[in-house]
């Protein structure tokens, strides 16, 4: 049983993915970023709540896809930042 | 150039090649009339970013010099479209919508623009959209350097987005045909907004190189015109692997599906809450028609969590995508205040987040490719509402994290969408009628598409002579 982070620990939750984000982000905000970004966090948490609530067998694999290769030419070649 | 400019201006790519063997008119004065336009109706709709004269004449030169001698390259031979401006064009700025990128050039053109030349089309424009496709959680229209996006049947309200020029720029009767990308609605609900004929590929059926990365593994390339079948023609141009994008390996050649009858379609029970009664109503007149192309049975979306599991793959992916960008004073350059702050929360999102929104993205899979077997496509209404006002934050709905939409359930499962005028709502807007399709059934889903305008006309009509009078000094073709 997975913990629910959008009911005891909530806030503890919602602070502590505050504070990695800012940290990761490295900068300061003002109030009101502070607030947008702390309501984005919230409802982050209350997706993922809803994505946990969907029961998953051990070997339910993720849908992505990886394929051993020797390369492929011109990767790296697409835009990047 | 015998037939008139008016008269050219609305037509499909369909009508404009068959004008374009008999000799009535030429590629370069095609050409000329999209810049013209393009500078015109579309800088008044913040449709364009930049125009390409250069690349543009000289491409419908050559197209002209080759029928002339005898070499056609196809119904894109001399057609003049617009990219939107997440598409590398070699050589001129690709600013992705953001002025933090505004003087970004590269190299080499996107795969589609390759393709598109290949196929003899004439690139006369990069077309607006919104900043950073959208990605960083815009509350409101003005999201993009080039201003907000205005709808080609009312300047006072919203395109779309996030390939808002490219909806804007076909709604309005600038080009033919637009090439857009979608990972959660930017390609339907700008053609829904504007009245013209969208198309989501199956993920990974047209290659995304050179193409900006939102969300690798949801994003998708795919046309904007006037028809189905015109839409249908540019995915046959532009689709096919590619070994520079994985995604495209594996994915059958595209064919073209010449049905007309006997689809087998699925509707959703009811339609989702919030639909408008304009809305509704021309849905149900577009279901009477579906019925004279095929059967309707009901179906009742899985009890997934759809759009939590969707948001939860882009906004990692995204925050990946550009974490070398986000939180920095760079992002303060973004035009929308909510975006300059945007995917700092998505930093925090924990890799078991994204690999359980993978895993459930399996388990939709699964739900969603056994609701659809048997059936060509699903009908839903296009969008809920008709385009909202240019001034308007968005509603709350946008923030519904219980929600289970047809949009969400399609692009995290990767399934093909066209989206198709179906008459005027509130205020003589365009509303519009969406069919999703299994994943490979492109053709199927164009093909009922093509089978439904041939009995209506919705696609036949254009924003009004007084609009375009007043914008641009320009005026439209009448309907058939």
């Amino acid at each position: 049983m997975l913990a629910d982070e959008t009911s005891g620990d909530r806030e503890m939750a919602v602070d502590t993915r505050l504070q990695l984000a800012l940290a990761r982000a490295g900068r300061q905000l003002d109030d009101d970023q502070r607030r947008i970004v702390r309501s984005r966090i919230e409802r982050q948490l209350e997706m993922a709540h809803l994505v946990r609530a969907v029961p998953l067998a051990h070997d339910d694999e993720p849908a992505h896809e990886f394929s051993p290769s020797h390369g492929l030419a011109g990767a790296g070649e697409t835009p990047r930042l | 150039m015998t037939a008139s400019a008016d008269a050219l201006s609305f037509a499909s790519v369909a009508e404009l090649g068959a004008l374009l063997r008999s000799g009535d008119v030429n590629a370069v004065a095609l050409a000329e009339l999209a810049l013209a336009r393009l500078n015109t109706v579309g800088r008044g709709l913040n449709a364009v970013v930049t125009l390409t004269p250069d690349t543009a004449l000289a491409q419908a030169a050559r197209a002209d010099a080759e029928l002339r001698a005898g070499i056609d390259r196809g119904p894109l031979h001399g057609i003049p479209y617009g990219a939107k401006d997440l598409l590398a064009a070699r050589g001129y700025p690709t600013s992705w919508g953001a002025a933090p990128f505004r003087n970004q050039v590269f190299d080499r053109d996107a795969a589609v623009v390759e393709r598109m030349a290949a196929a003899g089309a004439v690139l006369t424009g990069k077309l607006a959209m919104v900043e950073l496709a959208g990605g960083f959680g815009y509350e409101q229209p003005d999201a993009a350097f080039t201003g907000p996006g205005r709808n080609a049947w009312d300047r006072e309200r919203w395109a779309g987005g996030s390939s808002s020029g490219s909806g804007a720029a076909v709604g309005a009767g600038c080009v033919p045909l637009a090439i857009g990308s979608e990972t959660w609605g930017s390609i339907v609900v700008p053609a829904a907004f504007n009245g013209v004929t969208g198309f989501r590929p199956t993920y990974g059926l047209v290659s995304r190189r050179g193409a900006m990365a939102l969300s690798w593994t949801m994003d998708k390339i795919g046309p904007l015109a006037h028809t189905a079948v015109d839409c249908q023609i540019a995915l046959a141009a532009i689709a096919g692997p590619d070994r520079e994008d994985v995604s495209t390996l594996g994915r059958p050649p595209f064919q073209p599906d010449t049905r007309r009858s006997g689809f087998r379609f699925a509707r959703m029970a009811s339609v989702e809450s919030g639909t408008e009664p304009h809305v509704a109503a021309h849905f149900d007149e577009a279901l009477q028609v579906f019925r004279e192309i095929g059967s309707i049975d009901e179906v009742t979306l899985p009890d997934l969590p759809f759009d939590a599991a969707a948001t939860i793959v882009l906004s990692a992916e995204a925050a990946a995508a550009f974490e070398e960008f986000v939180g920095t004073e760079e992002a303060d350059g973004l035009t929308a205040v909510e975006n300059r702050v945007g995917l700092i929360d998505a930093l925090a999102i924990p890799a078991t987040d994204y690999l359980r929104a993978l895993r459930v993205r399996r388990k939709a899979m699964q739900a969603m490719d056994a609701l659809l077997q048997g059936f060509d496509a699903l009908l839903a209404p296009g969008y809920l509402t008709v385009a909202s006002g240019i001034g308007e934050r968005f509603g709350e709905e946008q923030n519904d994290v219980e929600s289970r939409t047809i949009g969400g359930a399609a692009n995290l499962c990767g399934l093909p969408g066209l989206t198709l005028p179906a008459g005027p709502g509130r205020d003589g807007l365009p509303t519009a009628v969406g069919l999703t399709g299994r994943v490979d059934a492109d053709a199927a889903v164009l093909a009922a598409g093509a089978a439904f305008q041939e009995r209506t006309s919705w696609h036949r009509q254009f924003p009004p002579v007084k609009f375009h009078e007043e914008s641009a000094d320009t005026s439209r073709r009448e309907p058939k």
